[in-house]
């Protein structure tokens, strides 16, 4: 349980860190945290269920390059069922909430387009990550996703400061708020269904 | 403009060999909703009902799916001219391929051309290598080359999307949109939420242009309700003109959702309040889930790439929809159409996006023939790409070294699409395409005037279909002797179970079967045992095998078994 927390500690550190390092700011890092603590991923690893020994035993089905690229990017693992093969303490979800699907693109987006440094450096950071992950699924199985995992936490966490600056400006256009307000009300509904889903997990698992 | 047009002669040539090559031998046999298109056109053209003597209808019954018209239709005068056979059932789909290859070179001319915004002209060629792209597409050759729907559908839709886009400067264009959307919406249900959302998309991106144009957009617009009118007084008379086996398929039928909600219910029953489980295990929310799951599904890597549909005959085994280069190229274009988006732009990624919508709502994703409409944004968008990456060498010698880079990836992709369609599907898995059915119809033809009766096994698909359609057999006597059972079962479908000396069985299980001798049994596969013996009515019965049907690599495709009495 010690280790496990340090290693969320020290995650959480790093990427918060990122994240002040991207903003500037230090509120940021707030939201960042909560984020966190409503990620499948990080909780997974709070929980210890599946532990470390059983992500790293869990490879892609076919040891080629190409079949990792597909196992490792699918939208399915990362943000609708998981690992089908493990059972996790957080239920069927992913590595993320699906409602965290449109900051992680947004954010993505961000740091695309963005001439600042540390933007640029976050693309450079996922897609490094993204590659390593790639080649050493191979030995690192499911456990290499760590790579690219927080990366795409800090993106998410941009992705939702950009969404709430562009809700809070006047000019943004009714429906477009709109979008917004449903995507945080589902980002709410979905983190409370998590907390859920992870008291009946644990009822069922002991 | 010399090097323009040789270019499109060359790819336009490109495009027609490679749909018209042995269309009549590959895809290797007919497939069974081939083969009923082929004969309820033959039907049409013979006594002007489809097989069940249905006049004209709006929707054909067909196996029980009911099957849109618009395929059967043009399948009447390639039938008229070449016959029943393979070729003339696929004709109208390889020649609509031909055709959206053209209509991609001239939406990709509407959108991109003379654009030097983003590129230097001497690179200006998205046109060209737009249809060279559609000419080469795996996706794109697999509908086109099978007389799938979707192949007529998408040159439908896109000539529709094609001249709206026309139809913003000239009038008489969104006239001619509307026949081509409506055509579409005649051809494949998917089309009837595609063209719907479409067209709703285009009004609101260029709905300042629209509103210049009101009178002609909303004679256009009545023009497309008119000829529509028919399809909805025919809803009327029969709902499943509308959504034909949409219902059977849908996510909605499928039991996993109603398995996991009931799991929840069950699990939570005795531990939480009834609002409180339901409120977190509802359907609204787990239905909008894995809608977007199975929308998400088209734009992976496993769908484009690697594995392609999941189901057969859609599958082409070894390889997914699209080649490998294209991911590169696609999401430089992404990048680059969102950072300088025009309206046009705007509108492309509308149509690429829409595309899924409709196969999302299905259990069997991702679906490569119900998401088709995606490979028109996906190609002409890496051309786009294509032509970005071309841009960043402003050097001639580099820029020759780029295109060689461009044109190798793309040439060993194409070859391997080539050795996988033309030898690994056939060889390896013949079944796919139903092969093995035209020879049956032949051998039993060849034999059944020594038996009363032929039996045959209908355990991969409703082999009545292959002997109406290659015995040419007529309407009027199939109508007249047929026995059908109605009832739909699990998957939609009807039974046909008997006409004129042939039953069919199914579910197929020789135990079961009634044996006589004068009767001639045919198997699939191997679902009657080579050597069995019975003893009935203290006579003992004894299977011969009077022949074998075999695939291409060997194995048994079917028998061909008579009983006897030892």
């Amino acid at each position: 349980m010690i280790s496990r927390l340090l290693i969320v500690t020290i995650l959480a550190f790093i990427t918060g860190m990122i994240v002040k390092y991207t903003t500037k700011k230090f509120s940021p890092i707030l939201i960042h945290l909560i984020f966190l603590l409503i990620t499948p991923w990080f909780l997974t690893i709070i929980l210890g269920r599946p532990t470390l020994l059983e992500l790293l035993e869990t490879r892609p089905p076919r040891s080629i390059i190409s079949a990792n690229i597909a196992f490792m990017t699918s939208t399915d693992l990362m943000f609708f069922r998981g690992e089908p093969r493990l059972i996790y303490a957080v239920g069927e979800h992913g590595y993320f909430l699906p409602s965290f699907l449109p900051l992680i693109i947004f954010g993505l987006w961000l740091s695309i387009k963005s001439k600042m440094r540390p933007a640029k450096k976050l693309l450079i950071l996922l897609v490094s990550g993204l590659i390593l992950s790639f080649v050493l699924s191979r030995w690192f199985g499911l456990l290499s996703v760590v790579l690219f995992l927080p990366t795409l936490s800090v993106l998410a966490t941009l992705g939702f400061l950009e969404l709430i600056s562009i809700f809070k400006d006047k000019s943004t256009l009714l429906f477009l708020k709109a979008v917004i307000f449903v995507n945080i009300c589902l980002i709410l509904y979905e983190s409370i269904r998590l907390f859920h889903t992870i008291q009946v997990q644990h009822k069922l698992l002991n | 403009m010399k090097m323009h047009k040789l270019l499109f002669l060359i790819i336009l040539t490109l495009a027609i060999f490679l749909r018209f090559y042995k269309l009549n031998s590959f895809p290797i046999g007919l497939y069974s909703d081939e083969t009923a298109y082929g004969y309820n056109a033959y039907s049409l053209l013979k006594t002007g009902s489809d097989e069940f003597g249905e006049k004209w209808p709006l929707t054909l019954k067909s196996f029980g799916d009911y099957k849109p018209p618009m395929s059967a239709w043009l399948t009447i005068p390639s039938v008229r001219v070449f016959g029943l056979n393979e070729f003339s059932v696929r004709l109208p789909s390889a020649l609509a391929g031909v055709i959206t290859a053209i209509i991609i070179y001239l939406i990709a001319i509407e959108i991109f051309a003379n654009n030097t915004k983003f590129f230097p002209k001497r690179i200006n060629y998205i046109p060209e290598i737009a249809m060279a792209m559609i000419a080469i597409s795996p996706w794109h050759l697999l509908f086109t080359r099978s007389s799938m729907l979707v192949g007529i559908e998408i040159m439908f839709t896109s000539a529709g999307f094609l001249f709206f886009l026309k139809g913003l400067k000239k009038d008489y264009f969104l006239y001619l949109g509307s026949l081509a959307f409506i055509s579409a919406i005649y051809t494949y249900y998917g089309a009837r939420i595609t063209v719907t959302l479409l067209v709703l998309a285009l009004i609101l991106i260029f709905k300042k242009e629209l509103w210049e144009k009101r009178k002609s957009f909303i004679a256009a617009f009545l023009l497309g309700f008119v000829m529509i009118s028919p399809l909805l007084f025919s809803v009327y008379k029969n709902p499943l003109t509308l959504t034909g086996r949409a219902s059977t398929v849908s996510i909605f039928y499928d039991p996993d959702i109603k398995l996991k909600l009931w799991q929840a219910h069950t699990l939570e029953g005795s531990k939480y309040p009834v609002l409180l489980s339901r409120f977190f295990n509802n359907k609204p929310y787990l239905y909008s889930k894995d809608f977007l799951r199975r929308y998400l599904q088209h734009f992976s890597y496993d769908f484009s790439v690697l594995k392609g549909d999941s189901q057969t005959p859609f599958n082409l085994q070894k390889m997914g929809v699209a080649y490998l280069p294209d991911i590169i190229f696609f999401l430089v274009a992404l990048y680059f159409s969102l950072k300088y988006r025009t309206k046009k732009i705007v509108a492309l990624g509308a149509y690429l996006f829409i595309s899924p919508i409709a196969a999302s709502f299905t259990f069997i994703t991702p679906a490569a023939n119900r998401s088709f409409n995606m490979v028109v944004g996906w190609t002409i968008l890496i051309s786009f790409g294509i032509a970005i990456f071309l841009s960043a060498f402003r050097k001639t010698k580099t820029l020759i070294f780029a295109l060689l880079i461009i044109f190798t990836s793309y040439f060993i992709s194409f070859i391997y699409f080539l050795y996988v369609y033309y030898s690994v599907i056939p060889y390896e898995y013949p079944n796919q395409w139903h092969y093995g059915r035209k020879q049956i119809v032949a051998r039993v033809s060849a034999l059944e005037d020594q038996y009363q009766n032929v039996v045959i096994s209908d355990s991969l698909g409703p082999s009545y279909i292959w002997f109406l359609f290659y015995k040419k057999y007529d309407p009027i006597k199939y109508r007249q002797s047929s026995i059908i059972d109605n009832t739909l079962d699990e998957f939609g479908f009807i039974n046909v179970k008997a006409f004129d000396k042939y039953k069919f069985v199914k579910p197929f299980k020789w135990e079961k079967v009634d044996k006589n001798p004068g009767t001639l049994y045919v198997s699939f596969e191997d679902d009657i045992p080579d050597n069995w013996a019975g003893i009935t009515s203290g006579k003992t019965y004894a299977t011969r095998i009077v022949d074998k049907i075999y695939y291409p690599n060997g194995k048994i495709a079917s028998k061909l078994v008579e009983i006897e009495v030892k």
